[in-house]
């Protein structure tokens, strides 16, 4: 069993506390939620340094620690807020107009994501997106795409059906697609159909 | 023939895997003739690729790929706290 001094855990801090705290912004939204929770992490791992068996590395089990507790959180939130969008979770209706046509037609992106992904400055713009959009949206779709949850357990989280969550994930992919139309992508005009 | 309507929902159940065959047929016929579905269908598939690769690199070391970074008072008020609970005990 490893034996650690305040002074390591203090260490793992400058190790990865950015690492840390990127995922918490994803997920939380907020830079002082984020900044609390990492806080949170470091002093449950502390109290819990017992449990470290030092089999896996630091920033694992760290990590493990971090997602538990953002778990908990978007739990409490989705039973707290429950479901009171302008837009209905049920339907897609004030996207079309009479013929079911898109009202707005999605801007066009001049490039390819898989080509940006060596740019920070990408990753920036995706994560700024993230945090414009309606917060339950960027949930969804970062528990879907980002953390690779499946339907039912999403549904399960925010007590949802599914045609709920297809819509609010068709919302979501919409929104994302359009704010990096706007921000990185950026495609001068609006094709017609 | 579908509508844009209908398809953006078949979209998205196509996406989960939870389109039957017989849906699947009419949202391939609607995409061959509609450049806006179509094009939300590729770009939903990048974006999905892109938060894929973005998970891989979250927890894959030390570096973020974005610029967040926690700024150097809050790394001290972290460190503080840390201090405070262990003191310089080992643990």
């Amino acid at each position: 069993m490893p034996e650690f001094s305040s002074q390591d855990v203090e260490g793992w801090v400058d190790e990865c506390g950015d690492a840390l705290f990127q995922y918490a912004l994803t997920r939380l939204r907020n830079r002082a939620a984020a900044e609390d929770a990492v806080q949170e992490t470091y002093l449950a791992a502390m109290r819990g340094i017992g449990q470290f068996s030092g089999r896996s590395a630091i920033s694992t089990w760290l990590f493990g620690i971090l997602k538990h507790k953002i778990v908990d959180q978007i739990r409490r939130e989705a039973r707290e807020e429950g479901a009171n969008p302008w837009w209905s979770e049920s339907d897609l209706d004030d996207l079309f107009d009479k013929k079911d046509h898109y009202k707005v037609l999605p801007r066009e992106w001049s490039g390819d994501p898989r080509a940006e992904y060596q740019r920070g400055e990408f990753w920036d713009c995706f994560q700024a997106c993230l945090g414009k959009m309606p917060k339950r949206l960027a949930r969804v779709f970062v528990l879907r795409h980002i953390d690779g949850l499946n339907t039912d357990e999403i549904c399960k989280v925010f007590k949802i059906t599914s045609t709920n969550l297809w819509v609010m994930l068709h919302r979501g992919r919409l929104a994302l697609r359009e704010c990096l139309a706007v921000n990185w992508f950026k495609g001068d005009d609006r094709e017609d159909s | 023939m579908l509508s844009c309507k209908k398809s953006a929902m078949r979209l998205a159940k196509e996406m989960d895997g939870a389109l039957p065959w017989h849906e699947a047929i009419l949202l391939r016929l609607h995409l061959k003739i509609c450049k806006v579905c179509t094009r939300l269908k590729a770009d939903f598939a990048a974006l999905a690729e892109a938060a894929k690769y973005y998970a891989a690199q979250e927890e894959d070391g030390v570096m973020p790929l974005t610029s967040v970074r926690l700024g150097p008072e809050t790394v001290e008020a972290i460190k503080k706290r840390i201090r405070e609970v262990g003191g310089d005990n080992l643990l």
